[in-house]
């Protein structure tokens, strides 16, 4: 950028029509033109004020609708004193209890811990952990997939089936599911402990675990994980854990006839469309599919 | 002159016109899901609706889009935004564009496309409103609630990442 004032006037339709003859002759102009002038022909949804209105109002009807019921003073009081013994109790359980967040098919979460370090679910899923402890020990159960921000700090630990996997404060996605085991480091480094295994992984690096056995290091291709933005990527993975991943994503059932499940498929998806997504997985694989019912595909070889 | 007061139909309605819009538009750009940017809207509007006492007139603007934002915060998962862009005018096909051309339009289209998703929420909602809205720095930093030098700086920021990203072409 040579000239960030001229830029911004540009930008902000302040030039004259001589100025701006000028700068189109620019360095500037030439790097910057064509971004600009292009990113102009994009679209956004069509938005209809007046159903937009009469949908609001609708609501706001119905909102208006509901009985508002005054308490008497005095009637107040009990209600209060009654509370402050269940909140009381209620919060001597609340504070030692675990806390569980789980999602089903198709459904997808975030959540803070008590540190602010976050943690997304994919569908299918669930996170467990003790808040009460949470600050003498980070530490939570997961099965499924979840990807993890976790805050500089102390030791911070991912217990699963197949291992478990310690940090001190990184980025990372664990995919915990039956016969599949991965963990992918986005930031830092991160310790991975199975059972007659440890494995230190770096930024950028994945390791795999099919039916128990470690497949090895692998580079990561993205910077976040495929599944946080509607994409569900697969890097040499057995056909069986991508069926179960469309499963998940789509709230559908597949059943298969003579397909090789354990052939590695090498791929991705998006979670936008179901169908567009059966075809992403079956066409490089040579397979065909067709819907029984609403929610049950068959996959056959061609 | 009588203060405008939104709890009047007529001045709320007046309110809804002239502001959904932009509104709908700024959390499409930030949210990049429609349906929910629409969502977004009505209950940004019901909350005022239901302060409409509360607020003073002139600051109405401000705290709509100050709550629509606050809504966005407390429940989006952020998402890879993508666009659509409009395709090539037709015209412009028998003009004599040669294939290659057409392609290359589209790839750039593309990356662009994939470049402005990866922008910071900050920068893509600027960078949107003042290139598809058409909106002047002042216009945005009032929805933003920020000042202009700001909006500005989001602005060059957003145009360096692109840059860089669409280095190829």
């Amino acid at each position: 950028m040579k000239n960030k004032e001229l830029i911004s006037k540009w930008l902000n339709d302040e030039l004259s029509a001589r100025e701006l003859d000028a700068f189109k002759k620019t360095e500037d102009y030439e790097a910057y033109g064509d971004i600009v002038e292009k990113a102009a022909r994009f679209k956004r949804p069509e938005f209809s004020e007046q159903q937009g209105l009469d949908r609001l109002k609708e609501k706001m009807a119905a909102a208006h609708d509901r009985p508002v019921r005054k308490l008497h003073f005095s009637s107040f009081y009990k209600i209060a004193a009654v509370l402050v013994v269940f909140i009381a109790s209620g919060l001597f359980l609340f504070l030692n209890a675990p806390k569980t967040i789980s999602t089903g098919y198709t459904e997808m979460a975030s959540m803070e811990l008590p540190d602010e370090s976050k943690v997304y679910l994919n569908a299918d899923s669930r996170v467990k952990y003790k808040p009460s402890k949470w600050a003498s020990q980070r530490k939570l159960d997961l099965q499924g997939e979840a990807f993890f921000e976790v805050k500089k700090g102390q030791k911070f630990t991912v217990e699963t089936k197949q291992g478990s996997i310690s940090v001190l404060g990184t980025k990372f996605n664990v995919n915990s599911r039956s016969g599949y085991f991965e963990v992918q480091c986005y930031e830092g480094a991160v310790k991975v402990n199975l059972e007659n295994s440890e494995w230190i992984l770096e930024k950028g690096k994945s390791l795999k675990m099919i039916d128990g056995k470690v497949v090895g290091l692998q580079d990561i291709k993205h910077a976040l994980p495929g599944w946080t933005y509607q994409e569900s990527e697969f890097d040499a993975v057995p056909l069986k854990q991508v069926l179960t991943e469309l499963e998940r994503q789509f709230n559908i059932q597949i059943e298969t006839r003579d397909v090789d499940l354990k052939q590695l498929f090498t791929g991705s998806f998006s979670h936008t469309n179901k169908e567009i997504a059966l075809q992403s997985v079956s066409i490089p694989l040579r397979l065909k599919y067709k819907f029984e019912t609403d929610n049950k595909v068959v996959l056959y070889e061609e | 002159m009588p203060e405008e007061n939104l709890c009047d139909d007529q001045v709320f309605n007046g309110f809804y016109f002239k502001h959904s819009r932009d509104l709908y538009n700024f959390m499409y750009y930030k949210s990049g899901d429609g349906e929910q940017a629409s969502d977004f809207v009505q209950e940004a509007f019901i909350k005022i609706f239901e302060n409409c006492g509360k607020i003073d007139f002139s600051r109405a603007k401000s705290y709509l889009f100050t709550t629509a934002n606050n809504l966005f915060l407390n429940v989006v998962k952020h998402q890879k935004v993508k666009l659509t862009y409009a395709q090539q005018n037709p015209a412009a096909d028998s003009t004599g564009e040669d294939p290659e051309f057409i392609m290359r339009e589209k790839e750039y289209m593309g990356e662009l496309q994939d470049a402005i998703g990866g922008l910071t929420e900050a920068q893509r909602e600027v960078f949107l409103l003042n290139r598809i809205d058409g909106k002047k720095y002042r216009e945005i930093a009032e929805m933003l609630n920020i000042s202009e030098k700001a909006v500005e700086k989001r602005m060059m920021g957003a145009l360096k990442k692109l840059r860089t990203q669409l280095e190829n072409f």
